[in-house]
């Protein structure tokens, strides 16, 4: 996580739990970015990211989807996976970043620690 | 009829096994002090000799590597207290099958052994049955997996080059976090971005 704000990069996800829930999952998992709720799916649907009765018991959710987006607001990059399971890891989408050329260059190159 | 090394294995006994022979009133034969002692087979009836004995561990090594899928969230409630998870990929269950196609090869083996000397091998079905067993979980969450992963096409979702529609939303402490408030240049004057993730939810 160091490295994308080294970058000047900030991270946010987004999902259908509701604020509470999420408070729960940044807690158990020691998350430092915010995640966002969206149980009516308003942001979902804008993005066309609706996964119908995709969720346990038949439930409408998003589907996994990644997307960079620079300061003016263009998207940069987007991931749309076909598999659940797979999903952009945190250097993935570093080395996208590099190589688009978002954000600022970062002064002293560390390892990359595992983005959660 | 029992042989000489039989004899000299019975001496070590484990006190997982020795609770079982009690339980079951004697009636087990006595067990080389394998891995198979700590699991559960240990209530069934055994053939004297240690390979078969390891051969029954197995197919129960295969039953229960199925639960230790990552990311399967209908597995994951179930069993996650059941053994930890191993760093298989989580992509496809490869290493799973094959440690559910290795006992069943072992298992046509002994079967087709067996069935020369029907009075040798009886009661000795264990391994089958748990086969079978890992059989039909296999089946049962394959046809899980394969419904989750019909995903939507989401052709209108934004792609490289596009606006990112804004939006508004509460963050986990109900604060509205917007679009435009997250692009803006951070106080150090650095020129910001943002990583948008989109999850399924259901934690």
């Amino acid at each position: 996580m160091s490295e994308f704000s080294a970058r000047g990069i900030r991270v946010v996800a987004i999902s259908v739990d509701p604020a509470e829930v999420n408070r729960q999952l940044a807690e158990k998992a020691g998350l430092t970015f915010p995640l966002l709720a969206d149980p009516e799916e308003k942001v979902i649907r804008r993005y066309d990211l609706l996964h119908i009765r995709g969720g346990p018991k038949g439930v409408d959710i998003a589907r996994p989807a990644e997307f960079l987006i620079d300061p003016t607001g263009t998207v940069r990059w987007v991931n749309l996976t076909d598999n659940i399971r797979v999903r952009a890891s945190g250097p993935q989408v570093l080395k996208v970043v590099d190589q688009l050329g978002v954000g600022a260059r970062p002064e002293n190159p560390r390892r990359a620690p595992r983005s959660p | 009829m029992l042989t000489r090394r039989h004899r000299t294995f019975t001496k070590i006994r484990s006190l997982p096994h020795q609770i079982a022979r009690h339980l079951a009133g004697g009636r087990i034969q006595p067990r080389t002090q394998s891995l198979a002692s700590l699991c559960p087979c240990a209530l069934l009836p055994k053939v004297a000799g240690s390979r078969r004995e390891r051969g029954e561990l197995l197919p129960l090594l295969g039953h229960t590597s199925l639960y230790a899928q990552p990311d399967s969230r209908a597995t994951r409630k179930l069993t996650h207290y059941l053994i930890p998870h191993f760093a298989l990929t989580s992509n496809v269950l490869w290493a799973n099958l094959t440690l559910f196609a290795i006992p069943s090869f072992l298992l046509g083996a002994r079967m087709k052994r067996n069935s020369g000397r029907p009075k040798f091998a009886r009661g000795k079905s264990a391994g089958s049955t748990l086969a079978a067993l890992t059989l039909l979980t296999v089946i049962f969450f394959g046809c899980l997996n394969l419904s989750f992963a019909q995903l939507p096409l989401s052709t209108g979702a934004p792609s490289a080059g596009q606006k990112a529609p804004d939006f508004t939303l509460p963050d986990r402490d109900g604060k509205p976090v917007s679009l435009s408030g997250l692009l803006k240049r951070k106080e150090t004057g650095k020129p910001g971005g943002l990583v948008l993730i989109f999850y399924r939810g259901y934690w």
